[in-house]
Formats: C-alpha cells, sequence, structure tokens
C-alpha cells in the first residue's frame, strides 16, 4: 500500500458481488494510478479473523463505499459493524462515506440519508438503461471525492496519526447524528451503559450506607484508625510532653513499703489480725506464709493483707 | 511517712497540679491504723488545692461493676473519675470527658469530669494566672451542648459518627485521644520519676514546677490490679496512670499554643468527618471509579480476557489515592476520613460498571463471529 493512495473500504452485501465485481472493473484505473487501493469483504485470507480484518480495514479506511441495496439495508452483519463505525468516522472527519444506491430499496431514512448519494440523484444502478453509464457516474463520484480528499490539508493531518495507531482516539459522537437515528439506535451502546452504570451506582451507594450503618464495617475502620495512629507517629516528630511528669510506683517500691510499714506496724499487730479475720481472702492468701519459717501468725497474716491491698492503698491512711 | 513525704515534698517544688491515680479500695479504716500526728499532717497535705484523687464509677445493673471510692478527707473539687472506654473497641481510642451522672446516680464516685480533664483544667488555670491574662470565666464550659476547655472546642464523638456505627454510648462526653507516641513509643509521653528518687531529693531543681504531676503504678505484674489498657499501638498495653498522661497530655496540646514551647506541642483535637462532608467524600470516590471505569472502556475495548488487567491496575491506583487523601486528611489536618467505605464505593463502581459492559461486549462479538 504506497502512502499516497487513499484506502477505499467498500461494503457490500453478499447478494450484490457481481455488481461490485462490475464497479471493480470501472475503478481499476483509479487503482493503476495508484491514487486509490480499495478493500472489501472477499479479500478476507481464509484463516483471519474476519471481524478484525473488517474493523481494522475500516479503520485505516480514509474512503468508505457503502453498496446499498435492500440486502445491504437486512444485513445485520453490515449494519453492525460497518454502518455505525463509518457514519461515526464521517462526522468525526477522519473519512468520507459514499453511499451508492445500487437497487432499488428504501434508504430514505436510513442514517446515510444526508450525505450525497452516488450515482446521480440517486437513481439505482439496476434502473440505468445502460449500466455502464451508471458505473462510470460512480467512478467519476469516487475521483471526485479521492481528488478532493488530497487537497485538504486538515484532512492530511488527521490521518498521520492514523497510519501509527490503528487504535481509534476518542471520537466524540456527533449530536447531529442522534437526531437521524431511529430511536433504538440512538440509545447507543455507550448512552445505555451510561444510564446503568448510574443506576448500578446508585443501588451500590446505598447498600454501602446500610453495611455501614449495621456496624459490619466498624473493626475495619478501627484498625485503619489504628493505622493511620502509628504513621503518624512514624511521620511526624512526636515529643515528650514537658508539662506533665509522672512519679512511678512499682512494685519495688511496693515491697521497700512493705517492710517499712511492717516494722512500723509491728507496733500494733492486733488491729491488723483482727481484721485478717473478719475477711476470708486474707486467711486464704495468708496460706504463702507457712513458706516463711518461724515467722509469727499476725505478720504473716498482714503480709498477705498488704499483698492483696497495695501498700500505697494503706499508706494513705496513715 | 513516705507518702506524707512524697506529698511535701513534691508541694515544696509548686507543681501545678498533683494527680495520685491510686485506687483506695479500702476505706474507714483510719482507725486502726492512725499514727494521729502522721495522719492528720497528711490529712492537711492532701487537702491542698492542688491536689486530684480519682475514684471510679461504678456501672449500674446488668453489668454490675462496682465502682470505688475516694479518700473522704477530699473535697468534692478534689476528685475526678478514672474510668476510660476501651474494653468494647479491644483498644482505648476514645476519651471520657464528661458522665451524665443524672443517669447514674451514686454517691461511691460524685464526679462530674475526668480525672485528667480536672488536672489539665488546673494546669490552665495556675498558667493564667501566671501570664496575667486570667479571665473570670471558667475554663470548661458548655455551649449548646458541646463542652468547650479555655475556649476550644472539644469535639464529640457520637453514634453514626465517622467509623462508629455501633456500641457507642452516647450519654457521655467522649472525642478521640490523639495519642502522643515519641519515638513511636507511646509509653515515653511523659518524663518519669521514680518515687525512691523522689523521695531522696533525687532530681533537678525545676523538675516539678508548674508542672503536672501524676503518681501511680506503672508496674502490671500485680494481679489483684487490673489497670493495664490495650492501645492501638500494635498491641501494646499501658497502665491507668499513663493513659491519663496520655490524656493530659492530648487536653493541653489540643488547647494551647500561645508560647512556643506549646506550639511544637500544638496538635488539634481530632475531628471525625461526618454526615454531608462524609457523604460528598463517598460520592466522589464513586464518581471516580465510575471515571475510571470509562477510563478502562478507553483504553481497551477488548473482550472480557483482556480488560481486567487495566481494571484491576485502576483499581489498585484508585485505593491508592483514597488510601493517600485519609493520611495525608489525618496527618497533616487531624481529621480522621473514613477510608474502607470510600475504597468499596470505587472498586465496586468501576467492577460493575465493567461486568455490566463487558458481557454486552462479548456476546456482540460472538454474534459477529
Amino acid at each position: 500500500m504506497s502512502n499516497d493512495a487513499i484506502h477505499v473500504y467498500v461494503a457490500c452485501a453478499r447478494e450484490d458481488e457481481a455488481l461490485l465485481t462490475e464497479l471493480g472493473k470501472h475503478l481499476s484505473t483509479l487503482k493503476r494510478e495508484n491514487t486509490i487501493t480499495s478493500w472489501d469483504n472477499r479479500q478476507i485470507i481464509p484463516g483471519e479473523v474476519s471481524d478484525d480484518v473488517i474493523t481494522r480495514n475500516l479503520k485505516t479506511a480514509q474512503v468508505i463505499v457503502l453498496l446499498i441495496s435492500a440486502d445491504f439495508l437486512a444485513s445485520d452483519e453490515l449494519w453492525q459493524l460497518g454502518m455505525t463505525q463509518a457514519i461515526h468516522r464521517h462526522y468525526a472527519g477522519v473519512a468520507k462515506v459514499v453511499p451508492i444506491i445500487l437497487r432499488p430499496c428504501d434508504w430514505n431514512s436510513a442514517p446515510f440519508r444526508q450525505l450525497a448519494v452516488l450515482p446521480k440523484d440517486g437513481k439505482p444502478v439496476t434502473k440505468w438503461d445502460d449500466q455502464d453509464e451508471a458505473f462510470l457516474d460512480i467512478a467519476m463520484g469516487i475521483r471526485r471525492a479521492v481528488s478532493s480528499l488530497q487537497r485538504t490539508p486538515q484532512f492530511q493531518e488527521l490521518q498521520e496519526p492514523k497510519a501509527t495507531q490503528l487504535d481509534l482516539p476518542k471520537i466524540r459522537e456527533p449530536k447531529t447524528l442522534k437526531k437521524f437515528l431511529k430511536p433504538e439506535q440512538v440509545e447507543t451502546r455507550s448512552n445505555k451503559l451510561r444510564n446503568r452504570t448510574l443506576w448500578m451506582s446508585t443501588v451500590i451507594f446505598f447498600v454501602g450506607l446500610l453495611i455501614r450503618s449495621s456496624g459490619l464495617l466498624q473493626p475495619l475502620e478501627l484498625a485503619m484508625y489504628d493505622h493511620f495512629l502509628r504513621i503518624r507517629s512514624a511521620m511526624a516528630n512526636e515529643q515528650l510532653d514537658d508539662r506533665i511528669r509522672l512519679v512511678a510506683i512499682d512494685q519495688n517500691d511496693i515491697e521497700m513499703f512493705q517492710t517499712i510499714t511492717h516494722e512500723e506496724l509491728n507496733e500494733k499487730p492486733e488491729h491488723i489480725s483482727a481484721h485478717g479475720q473478719t475477711t476470708g481472702e486474707v486467711s486464704n492468701s495468708s496460706g504463702a506464709c507457712i513458706n516463711t519459717v518461724g515467722a509469727s501468725l499476725p505478720d504473716c497474716v498482714y503480709d498477705a493483707y498488704l499483698k492483696n491491698y497495695s501498700a500505697i492503698n494503706l499508706l494513705l491512711l496513715v | 511517712m513516705r507518702v506524707r513525704r512524697l506529698f511535701e515534698e513534691l508541694l515544696r517544688h509548686k507543681p501545678a497540679a498533683i494527680g495520685l491515680d491510686i485506687s483506695r479500695t479500702y476505706v474507714g479504716r483510719e482507725e486502726s491504723f492512725s499514727v494521729a500526728s502522721d495522719a492528720i499532717r497528711l490529712k492537711a497535705l492532701l487537702q491542698d488545692e492542688r491536689v486530684y484523687v480519682v475514684c471510679k464509677v461504678p456501672i449500674p445493673p446488668p453489668k454490675s461493676i462496682p465502682g470505688s471510692s475516694f479518700p473522704p478527707e477530699l473535697a468534692p473539687e478534689q476528685i475526678g473519675f478514672s474510668d476510660f472506654i476501651g474494653k468494647q473497641d479491644r483498644a482505648l481510642r476514645r476519651h471520657l470527658l464528661w458522665i451524665n451522672l443524672k443517669n447514674n446516680p451514686q454517691d461511691i464516685c460524685p464526679a462530674e469530669y475526668s480525672f485528667n480533664l480536672e488536672l489539665a483544667n488546673k494546669y490552665l488555670e495556675s498558667r493564667n494566672i501566671d501570664s496575667e491574662t486570667s479571665s473570670d470565666e471558667e475554663l470548661v464550659q458548655w455551649v449548646e451542648g458541646e463542652l468547650f476547655l479555655a475556649g476550644t472546642l472539644i469535639p464529640r464523638v457520637i453514634q453514626g459518627d465517622g467509623g462508629y456505627q455501633d456500641n457507642v454510648d452516647t450519654g457521655d462526653y467522649q472525642t478521640m485521644l490523639n495519642y502522643r507516641a515519641p519515638d513511636g513509643d507511646p509509653k515515653q509521653v511523659v518524663s518519669r520519676i521514680s518515687l525512691e528518687n523522689v523521695l531522696i531529693g533525687n532530681f533537678p531543681d525545676h523538675f516539678f514546677e508548674n508542672r503536672v504531676v501524676l503518681i501511680g503504678r506503672v508496674d502490671q505484674q500485680n494481679r489483684d490490679f487490673d489497670d493495664s489498657w490495650t492501645i492501638p499501638y500494635r498491641n501494646v498495653e499501658i497502665p491507668g496512670i499513663l493513659v491519663h498522661a496520655q490524656m493530659v497530655s492530648h487536653l493541653l496540646s489540643g488547647v494551647l499554643n500561645q508560647t512556643e514551647e506549646d506550639q511544637e506541642l500544638h496538635r488539634p483535637f481530632l475531628k471525625i468527618v461526618y454526615g454531608l462532608q462524609e457523604t460528598s467524600w463517598f460520592l466522589a470516590c464513586l464518581a471516580m471509579g465510575c471515571g475510571a471505569f470509562f477510563l478502562t472502556r478507553q483504553l481497551s475495548r477488548q473482550p472480557l480476557k483482556t480488560s481486567v488487567v487495566p481494571l484491576v491496575v485502576i483499581n489498585v491506583i484508585g485505593v491508592a489515592i483514597v488510601y493517600f487523601v485519609s493520611v495525608i486528611c489525618f496527618v497533616q489536618f487531624n481529621m480522621w476520613l473514613a477510608c474502607i467505605p470510600a475504597a468499596l464505593a470505587f472498586m465496586t463502581s468501576s467492577v460493575v460498571g465493567a461486568a455490566i459492559y463487558i458481557p454486552k461486549h462479548t456476546v456482540q462479538a460472538q454474534i459477529k463471529s
């Protein structure tokens, strides 16, 4: 494929292939001049995925020729694959769509009715007295279309990226298209999709709020909260609060006090033993005293007492 | 006696407030142990207005947890409750400031405000007197059901706010506890000194001057003494006195930011993003998810198999964005933004969008071939 040659895609129903061959003959001059290269369904090599090949050729085509007949209009495949994309590309300005009326049919309501059709006045090829004359008219029409394309610099620019990147860029759906498409076609796939996504999102949102208010997410959220706290202490350089002091009392202090209170309270053991007898808890834990060889009974009792109630408590009272 | 000497020593060094966090489970034995002169002197010391003592509010049936009383020598203004909320959350995250006594009338612990709030309040009072900008207004104020400390609003946690949807007692006033963890260790929140060192006078000259002094047990070996609390830092357990230290520091850091030293320590109270703001955050994530799905569509017009990869990539990016926004809100603006529902909103909207789209696409491809 030469770089200068305009790539022509011909969409045609299987039943019209005889006419397609005729048209091919009339376009042979253009091909030989290297002005155009043409492609149609018959050129699919066995073994290729037809969808991919068709799509690829459609995307690289600068001129899209639609051979319109009742069979074309009736073919789902051509509609789905060819028409929609072709019209999109036409309105996006990346390709020119040339509808050719082969046989009489009701094409006046089709999406391309606003485009200029070939042959002259939209008179179907089979209705011409001399079919060669009709094809000549078509060939001249395509030649005009091709040469007008070659003169348009904008179009050339648009084509540049196409050569390297086969993927479609974002093509905005032209508003005019919606006007003349049938209602079923107006709601194109993406439109339907957008509506459905919107609905689903709303449903998700409320379901989500419901799950949330049930408290199911709370453990996760609290775990995240803890995570944030740890992240912050790692990120921000947190300082010690100098406005507060802590006098720490630990087991050693308690033990130290125990011995002291022991001695000091020794003077009045009778009070403590009296207490020891009243509390079952104290006498239970006084079992530890048995190990203390030679310890007097009152000593044992208030040792146990001191273990059960913190020595500081005791000291507070004194 | 030792405690008397401890108090004498501390009061001599002009602290702003002294908090004694030793619950007195044992009351009314004075007579039996009194060594008269010491007891009277200690009593006099304890009645110093700078001294605060804890008590514990009993929880009424059906839970029926007994409270603990306060030393009868003290005036009611000198007591604060030592209750925390944390066991039910498996970690202590909230800071209980005020209890509605009308809901639970009792004589054992008639304290309306928490021990740490009383201490912070006392400290702020002493600061105001120092700087001679003292106003006659109370430092703790209520305006339309919200608690203000020295003019700063303490945000209240209410059930249904942010992450808290369940299990929140709303009768009391609580806020999120903004922990301080120097070098990542919340135990290092304040400098500590052992009782022994205080008694032998082994500390710098101005160590206690104009400071809040907390006294309490820091060891957790004692089984009779269940006062250790799980906190959100890697399941560390800290003794109750350190929780109080965290809370006093929390209150002071939230309120004070005038002097240079305070500014360094200043940290606004944690706010929970809730209501309309939170809803719009979720909606934004939902919209981002939808947008991400349309982006995947642009990136790949391929059937199911090939569009899974961009979808996964975009979800990972989206969740990362949600995560970073929440982290920045938390670290920089002290706002807790719920990020789990936001991430879920993003993921479900993008995945569901794709799930709706993809089958249609593949079905169409099948028709054509």
